[in-house]
């Protein structure tokens, strides 16, 4: 069975590379809405056409290069690309630099920040105009290596870097994504799926495959950033020995080991962001129960298992973690319709208070918490579709991010807070779609054949 | 490389000890070509031994895990909180072969391990058919001692997909929980939940969602 589950495996693995080529334009639908509560204004940049002297580089190179930094400067949720227009040009390449670095000029525009780049033979570099200081940021010489696949990251970088020299803040461009790519391959006695863990950049590009089970996994959870180890680690659940239990891998080998020796299903993992406890569902004590273990944060050595929430008929699911790891949220239906609730992630051997959050919505699900602790995002049915809703810790207010069609589920956050990706089911087709809280366009980052979904967003 | 990981962990392993007198373990999670290092072999609890907690509630605990000690967890009602087998199938000890060994009934064993339809949203079966089917499924396994068996909580696409992963394991437990309150032995029942990941129908119809929010069984006969 598992040879043959194997070349099944083997054989989605030919059919799902052509998926990985689609790369790098990630197209937004008009048909998701985002309602926007508490919208930042965009600041207008002007990236002029990119400068090129090279012998060996092609325009189609260079063009994918301009591709990826305008999408990193329309999506951050901070900046917003002004139109390239033939005067604008003029001045940008203009023969006097003191012409071009003239602030008035760009503020009579409306323009705060101007970017002027040029690659010559192999490598990159980016000026920065600040129009309101007349300050000059250069990023000098970034190296190229011709391969797209490679220098995505580098521009990746450089958008960080922009973001940071304007905002003080780095931006999430050089961040991963991983998922759980599940393909259908029904057999004549009723179906059967093989799901692996796939990563990709934020905006969808550079997808590979990272497991090899050829079973059935699912809800993969990038660790925070490991001083030895970097990004490097993931949980995820395998059915690969028939009930479904917790392992860690390397994003590098992408094999997995056991992590949680509990008997019976072990399910929906989350860590502190201190990587000292983890939480998930297990019915080892006979009831879909929520545990939580602690971990050493530097060694990953895992203490004794302890059953921190159980309730009577009742089914538990979902943990996130609060910044500080001291208290978690997670849904339960013991209060009847599906609801998220917050306790503290210390155990005090009997059950803790759960003050419920989520009083709008009947059913709520897969809250996740952002990084500066501020908001939950969660799926809510509304008028009969699932959509992402956000939790707002300081008002206690509950606010509809999302509209239009397409069951939206598992919310993630990206680094700073502000950038969510979720999968969006319409029919049968899931598909991954990213969002942040300062603009209206959903952009989905994935499709072709086979379901997408479960998405975990990485730290910095 | 192999030989640089193990010099590198020899000097990390030494300065732990040196710093923090951690165990031999330590190093192992996080590394990639080592084994998991995990409580049984360094015999940790979070609080200490006795797993007294911080104001002196003693909780009671299995030796898998620190249990809650809510007096109303212990209910002996199909909602009982019925501890799982003790090896998982396919493990050393076991005796068992893993879950690709369990298998669909056939010939007679087939009208006894029927599939069981829960209602929307529900874990609990209701009606005759269903009750009296638990019934049949008891008395068989109590009458053969060989018989091990898989119960598969499924449920419909409806729901939200992580909870339909929890939801599944609920319904596999409340039926694990009727047989043993009627007499099986809890060593031959294992549950596994596949939420909406295995659906036996692909429609969108209501007609489809009924025959998903299910509980399969497989067998293995010893």
């Amino acid at each position: 069975m598992l040879g043959q589950l194997r070349q099944i495996a083997a054989t989605l693995c030919t059919l799902l590379i052509p998926v990985a080529t689609f790369a790098a334009d990630a197209s937004s639908t008009q048909e998701i809405r985002v309602q926007l509560s508490t919208a930042s204004a965009l600041q207008p940049v002007y990236l002029g056409y990119l400068q090129v002297q090279s012998a060996s580089l092609s325009a189609h190179y260079t063009d994918q290069l301009d591709a990826i930094l305008q999408h990193n400067l329309n999506y951050n949720g901070a900046t917003k690309l002004s139109p390239r227009a033939p005067e604008k040009e003029k001045i940008l390449n203009a023969r006097d630099s003191a012409m071009t670095f003239h602030p008035a000029t760009w503020k009579q525009m409306g323009i705060p920040y101007v970017l002027r780049w040029q690659v010559k033979e192999h490598a990159l570099s980016l000026a920065l105009f600040n129009t309101q200081n007349g300050e000059i940021k250069n990023f000098n010489e970034l190296p190229l290596s011709g391969d797209i696949h490679q220098d995505r990251r580098q521009i990746h970088k450089l958008a960080d870097a922009i973001h940071k020299a304007i905002f003080g803040t780095e931006g999430i461009a050089n961040t991963r994504i991983l998922f759980s790519y599940q393909a259908s391959n029904p057999k004549p006695d009723g179906g059967d799926w093989i799901s692996e863990i796939w990563e990709c950049d934020w905006d969808g590009a550079n997808l590979r495959q990272v497991t090899n089970e050829g079973s059935y996994t699912v809800t993969p959870v990038l660790l925070p950033r490991h001083p030895r180890y970097g990004n490097d680690r993931f949980l995820y659940v395998s059915y690969k020995n028939g009930q479904p239990k917790i392992f860690i891998a390397s994003l590098k080998e992408g094999k997995g080991k056991r992590l949680v020796d509990l008997r019976g299903n072990q399910l929906l993992p989350a860590i502190s962001p201190q990587r000292d406890k983890i939480a998930f569902i297990c019915d080892a004590g006979g009831r879909t129960d929520l545990f939580m273990q602690p971990l050493h944060p530097d060694t990953g050595d895992a203490g004794k298992p302890i059953q921190l929430y159980s309730y009577p008929r009742s089914t538990q699911a979902s943990p996130t973690f609060s910044p500080d790891g001291s208290k978690i949220a997670f849904v339960s239906d013991k209060d009847g319709g599906m609801r998220i609730f917050l306790i503290p992630a210390t155990p005090m051997g009997k059950r803790a208070n759960a003050s419920m959050l989520t009083k709008k919505n009947r059913e709520n699900s897969c809250p996740a918490w952002s990084p500066d602790g501020t908001k939950l995002a969660y799926s809510a049915k509304t008028s009969g579709i699932r959509q992402i809703w956000i939790y707002d810790f300081a008002t206690g207010e509950e606010w509809q991010l999302t509209s239009g069609p397409g069951n939206k589920e598992n919310p993630s956050w990206g680094p700073d807070s502000k950038h969510i990706i979720f999968n969006s089911t319409d029919g049968s087709a899931s598909e991954l779609y990213v969002v942040n809280l300062n603009q209206p366009e959903a952009i989905k980052i994935t499709r072709g054949p086979g379901k997408k979904h479960y998405p975990t967003w990485g730290t910095r | 490389m192999k030989t640089n990981y193990t010099l590198f962990s020899i000097i990390s392993s030494i300065a732990c000890l040196l710093m923090t007198g951690c165990d031999k373990n330590s190093g192992t999670v996080w590394d990639d070509d080592k084994t998991s290092g995990n409580y049984k072999g360094s015999a940790r609890a979070l609080w200490g031994n006795d797993g007294a907690g911080p104001d002196g509630l003693l909780a009671p605990s299995s030796d898998d895990f620190l249990a809650l000690n809510d007096d109303d967890l212990r209910t002996a009602f199909s909602d009982g909180a019925i501890p799982q087998p003790k090896h998982d199938p396919g493990e050393a000890g076991s005796g068992l072969p893993g879950i690709e060994g369990f298998l669909r009934a056939k010939g007679l064993e087939a009208s006894i391990f029927k599939t069981l339809y829960f209602n929307t949203d529900d874990h609990i079966l209701r009606g005759q058919e269903s009750l009296a089917a638990l019934d049949a499924i008891a008395d068989y396994l109590k009458s053969h001692s060989n018989v091990y068996i898989f119960i598969e909580g499924h449920c419909d696409e409806r729901a939200p997909e992580q909870y339909n992963l929890s939801l599944g394991a609920r319904r596999a437990n409340y039926v694990r929980s009727t047989l043993v309150e009627k007499g099986v032995d809890l060593e031959k029942i294992h549950t596994v939940s596949y939420g909406k990941e295995r659906p036996a129908e692909y429609g969108h119809s209501a007609d489809a969602w009924s025959k998903n929010r299910r509980a399969e069984f497989k067998i293995y006969k010893k």
